[in-house]
């Protein structure tokens, strides 16, 4: 039977990197899914994941099981990913860089993907398009509301967690929500009213 | 209720985040309004864009990427008391012997020989210049990357550090300690891959070895980015009796590994271990199954497929 995660931070603790690794791998994807939702390139996801993961690492000493280890690891996760956010637009103010402000070697994301089995060449380009559009709205979000609609919409959780996440009450968690659509729907006006 | 409110409702519907009696008063609601139900197409509408172009599934490759990192960063971070690599570290490099202060961290390779080999007062900071060069051998040592700390124009007083680099010839048998903490040390952290090769295949080489040296075989074996350096460093945990950490590392590199030739190093090593009596676990025969229906490689699903039936037995 495989350890339970308090067996893995137990013994973690005790300086069994094996056992971290297997806490890692557990939760891995699912902070990386996080991550790279949130930022425009693999390297910054993997800067976030990277950080994610030795913040944990620092603080299992003070992990106190009042929440599931998946929570702590993901509201950790999300103030990563916020910090990382306002530095990320601090540096791009005082350097003046454009875009995402990535560096050589930087890969933007294929973040999205169509659906269609077998597009036409023409419906891969709109849908194309479309996913453009759609991470463009996404980039007018603050950062909050970003998280709280990429983690539903797209990742699935539902509110409470967020909440718990977010150490903030469902209430707050659902304001977001639904700025979040409206900007979304403004942004996408007119993508809308072609699929209309 | 508003109809402001019942929006909100309408969103939250789409995620199925209501409560049953909200659900049912939305439905009532909807039946006789009209603004509501144009909004619930409308979301709808806006939901079928943002379906229609789904999270792409990410890279395993970025996957390996990111964990290779974050064992890169585990293994050289600051981990008081936590990290095994800080033991090797610690066993490589005694505090007592950390001359240079700063500029050891980035002359540590080139510098070992003569660390290992030559006294030295305790700390760093307090040390002049002639103290730190050898005497009559300065022109054996190369000076490089002066960091200059203070100085003071007034009195001449300079205070500085510097990278001190001095090439030492060592010969000896694989067995001795000292070579081995060199090569040991040249195995995890030479940028050279001919090196790392050279060193893991001089440490693969010898009849017996101590748990640092197979701490850091495992490390290589995990974490070296080359192939034909992780491949020895699996060779030379053949050395060691199996245990539960050479098969947590031959299991980490039959799922992670993206070399074809490396899993199915690790599979043997496994299939050997089972053959000895050992590596029998539930944990060995789940990644086992695993791989032996999804595994990219033909062979590989095969070999699983046969050390499955063979542990089976």
């Amino acid at each position: 039977m495989a350890p339970s995660d308090r067996e893995l931070i137990d013994n973690a603790r005790k300086g069994d990197m094996h056992a971290f690794e297997q806490l890692v791998y557990r939760y891995d994807k699912r902070v990386f899914g996080i991550a790279a939702r949130f930022v425009t390139s693999s390297d910054d996801a993997k800067d976030i994941y990277q950080e994610v993961f030795l913040r944990a690492y620092n603080g299992l000493r003070r992990f106190e099981a009042k929440s599931e280890f998946s929570t702590w690891l993901y509201r950790i996760t999300m103030n990563v990913c916020l910090t990382y956010h306002s530095q990320r637009k601090h540096r791009t103010r005082w350097f003046g860089s454009g875009g995402s402000g990535n560096g050589e070697g930087d890969e933007e994301f294929e973040k999205v993907e169509a659906v269609s089995s077998d597009p036409s060449p023409e419906q891969h380009t709109s849908d194309r398009e479309v996913a453009a559009r759609v991470e463009e709205a996404l980039g007018v979000l603050s950062p909050k509301q970003k998280m709280v609609f990429t983690l539903r919409h797209y990742q699935g959780y539902k509110l409470r967690e967020i909440a718990s996440m977010m150490k903030c009450t469902e209430g707050t968690v659902k304001r977001y929500l639904f700025s979040a659509t409206q900007r979304m729907r403004e942004q996408l006006a007119d993508v809308l009213e072609s699929y209309a | 209720m508003i109809h402001k409110q019942y929006k909100k409702l309408i969103l939250l519907s789409l995620y199925d985040e209501l409560a049953k009696s909200e659900r049912e008063q939305l439905e009532r609601h909807l039946q006789s309004c009209e603004e509501c139900r144009a909004e619930v197409t409308s979301l709808k509408g806006l939901h079928r864009v943002l379906e229609h172009h789904v999270p792409a599934e990410i890279p395993e490759r970025l996957f390996e990427d990111a964990r290779r990192q974050l064992r890169e960063a585990l293994r050289t971070g600051e981990r008081p008391g936590f990290s095994w690599m800080e033991k090797i570290r610690e066993f490589i490099w005694p505090k007592g012997k950390l001359v240079f202060g700063g500029s050891l961290a980035a002359a540590l390779g080139v510098l070992l020989g003569f660390f290992l080999f030559h006294s030295a007062p305790p700390n760093i900071p307090s040390m002049t210049v002639p103290a730190a060069l050898p005497s009559g051998n300065e022109g054996d040592i190369r000076i490089s990357n002066v960091r200059f700390l203070q100085s003071n124009p007034a009195t001449g007083d300079v205070d500085f550090v510097f990278d001190a680099v001095k090439s030492v010839h060592l010969k000896g048998n694989i067995e001795d300690m000292q070579i081995q903490k060199v090569l040991t040390h040249a195995m995890l952290n030479e940028e050279n891959p001919g090196v790392r090769l050279k060193s893991v295949s001089a440490m693969a080489s010898r009849r017996s070895g101590d748990v640092q040296v197979k701490k850091a075989l495992i490390a290589a074996l995990k974490d070296d980015k080359n192939a034909a350096v992780r491949l020895e460093a699996l060779r030379g945990l053949s050395v060691y009796p199996y245990d539960e950490e050479i098969q947590a590392a031959y299991l980490f590199t039959l799922m992670h590994d993206q070399n074809s030739g490396l899993r199915i190093a690790a599979i043997n090593q496994l299939d050997s271990a089972s053959v000895a009596g050992s590596g029998k676990g539930e944990d060995v025969l789940k990644i086992l199954r695993d791989k032996m229906q999804h595994d990219d490689n033909n062979y590989i699903r095969l070999r699983a497929k046969a050390v499955v039936q063979e542990i089976s037995q």
